[in-house]
């Protein structure tokens, strides 16, 4: 190849790098900061609700027998809202962003940072909500409430991980009803969820049915179980991938 | 940037949903620097073949080039291309203004100022949700999408619909304006023909997924004639072209014939003493169109 010809090539390679990388940012922060927009009432009406229960268990329950067992924790409502949140990426964002001129592979590629992103985020949040109901319920003498991890680190973690494959799953179901319709997307969301259950069952202690509710997210975890998640994130990612690779993008709403 | 005019080419271009065939064998080269006018009737394959060329979707066989590339998912051509659909491509849930900040950060090109301009123009409220636009008021922002984006390949499908005589003009106005100011491919379809063939340089007509006609606007228009005067005259002229429509009016017949480029035709029914007349782009798609279907339909 002549050098005259080889230039304008490379000239053509490094603009499509910096305009994939350009779209690849709008796509993160595009989702990043609408999972967050709503994200921010999900953790008002979330820790509001379990200050509430916590408090009013405590002054109608006689705590303190052993018999009652007030468990809070961040495993569960969280995580849906996250997979609600990956649909709803899928289903707002990526016309508008191919529409702007992005790429499929800028958008999946910017919502692959950003589902870490949220899910560590949210994790954080989880934690210090959790750890600030503990303290609240403390104070109103409600003792044996009790929180859903023994160590801060390995909760944020294990949510972190939860909270990514859902957010992947999200985007990935959003993608099956995309590419299958209405009813094969329904049959397809079972696949897309396999990760974030498999996670699940890695993560939380006895697959998530430990008797001990003062035992949470990522405590106690077999090296297995955090290599486990590997292959599940990887898997979220790689089918989010390959649906998103070839998918047409339908009439305008 | 890149603000040159793209050229887009087909070549044996199919696309099928199903059983249904939207476009066949396609082979079609719209001019880059070009407004080109792209005709056909509901179901023709306008906005498939659009689609195809902004990188919505693929092809089920054949191929389509936007720059010289394959258009699906290539970070360059589809920056460089802006498609307007109908009904837009915007946050429907949201204020107007989240949808223009999210093309203008997207687009490389995009005009604050065109654009600021344009919603007072259109008297857009940008703090309005869109879904809560009447159809014409979201064609606006669509019309804005396309214009301030200032894309090497702009194209307006159907982009209009709704708007009212006034902001149907403002937007022809801005768009020529534009146009003038910065040079780019542009591509309008429309079934307002009589409203937007004056700004057409080139024109294709598309009919049940294939090519009618594709040119030049001034050589299509002019290879629609009428020719009234007697129905011998008009007979013996007539030979073996292309009739579109034919009235007999007692001894005088009109005729609507389609001629081909460098046909002496016109200068030789005028020795005749027939009446010659140019046949208006809309009368010719109708024409041709019209014809088209029936021809098909007795195929059938």
């Amino acid at each position: 190849m002549s050098a005259a010809v080889a230039a304008p090539a490379a000239d053509r390679a490094a603009r499509r790098r910096a305009l994939e990388a350009r779209a690849t940012q709008q796509a993160f922060f595009g989702a990043f900061l609408m999972v967050w927009a709503v994200g921010l009432w999900l953790w008002v009406i979330f820790t509001a609700v379990q200050i509430l229960v916590t408090l009013l268990l405590a002054r109608f329950l006689e705590l303190g027998d052993g018999n009652v067992v007030i468990s809070i924790g961040p495993v569960g409502a969280p995580q849906i809202f996250l997979f609600v949140m990956g649909l709803v990426t899928g289903a707002g964002l990526l016309t508008i962003h191919v529409a702007a001129g992005g790429t499929r592979r800028s958008a999946v590629r910017g919502w692959l940072l950003a589902a870490p992103a949220v899910g560590a985020t949210f994790a954080v949040v989880s934690v210090l909500v959790t750890a600030l109901v503990r303290w609240i319920s403390a104070l109103a003498g409600s003792a044996p409430a009790v929180g859903p991890f023994l160590g801060a680190a390995p909760a944020v973690a294990a949510l972190a991980v939860l909270g990514t494959a859902a957010f992947l799953a999200g985007v990935c179901g959003n993608a099956g009803y995309r590419r299958y319709g209405a009813g094969g997307g329904t049959l397809f969301l079972p696949v897309a969820i396999a990760p974030v259950v498999l996670a699940y069952v890695a993560l939380l202690p006895a697959g998530g049915f430990a008797s001990d509710t003062a035992v949470g997210p990522g405590a106690d975890v077999a090296w297995w179980g955090w290599l486990l998640t590997v292959p599940c994130l990887a898997a979220a990612a790689a089918l989010t991938w390959l649906l998103h690779r070839r998918i047409a993008i339908g009439a305008a709403g | 940037m890149t603000t040159a005019p793209i050229a887009v080419a087909t070549h044996g271009l199919t696309k099928r949903y199903g059983a249904t065939t939207a476009l066949e064998g396609l082979d079609l080269e719209i001019r880059a620097g070009a407004i080109t006018g792209l005709l056909g009737r509901n179901g023709a394959g306008k906005s498939t073949l659009l689609q195809l060329v902004a990188g919505f979707e693929r092809p089920t066989s054949g191929h389509v080039l936007v720059d010289g590339e394959d258009p699906f998912d290539n970070a360059l051509t589809m920056a460089g291309t802006q498609l307007v659909r109908e009904g837009g491509d915007t946050f429907t849930s949201e204020p107007v203004k989240d949808t223009l900040e999210w093309y203008r950060d997207l687009r490389e090109n995009w005009d604050a100022d065109l654009a600021a301009s344009l919603v007072d123009a259109f008297q857009v409220d940008t703090s309005q949700k869109v879904e809560n636009l009447s159809r014409g008021q979201t064609s606006m922002v669509g019309a804005i999408v396309g214009l301030a984006a200032r894309a090497p390949l702009t194209i307006f499908d159907e982009t209009y619909i709704g708007m009212d005589a006034p902001n149907r003009e403002t937007f022809y106005e801005a768009l020529l304006t534009d146009y003038a100011a910065h040079p780019r491919t542009i591509v309008i379809s429309s079934h307002l023909i009589s409203e937007v063939e004056r700004m057409f340089e080139e024109v294709v007509i598309l009919d049940a997924g294939r090519v009618l006609v594709a040119g030049d606007a001034d050589d299509v228009r002019s290879r629609g004639l009428t020719l009234t005067g007697r129905a011998a005259d008009v007979e013996r002229l007539l030979g073996a072209r292309d009739v579109l429509t034919r009235r007999e009016l007692g001894p005088t017949s009109q005729v609507t014939v389609l001629t081909s480029p460098g046909d002496d035709l016109p200068a030789r029914a005028r020795d005749a003493g027939l009446e010659v007349d140019g046949v208006g782009l809309q009368d010719l798609f109708v024409h041709l169109t019209r014809r088209s279907g029936s021809t098909a339909k007795d195929e059938s």
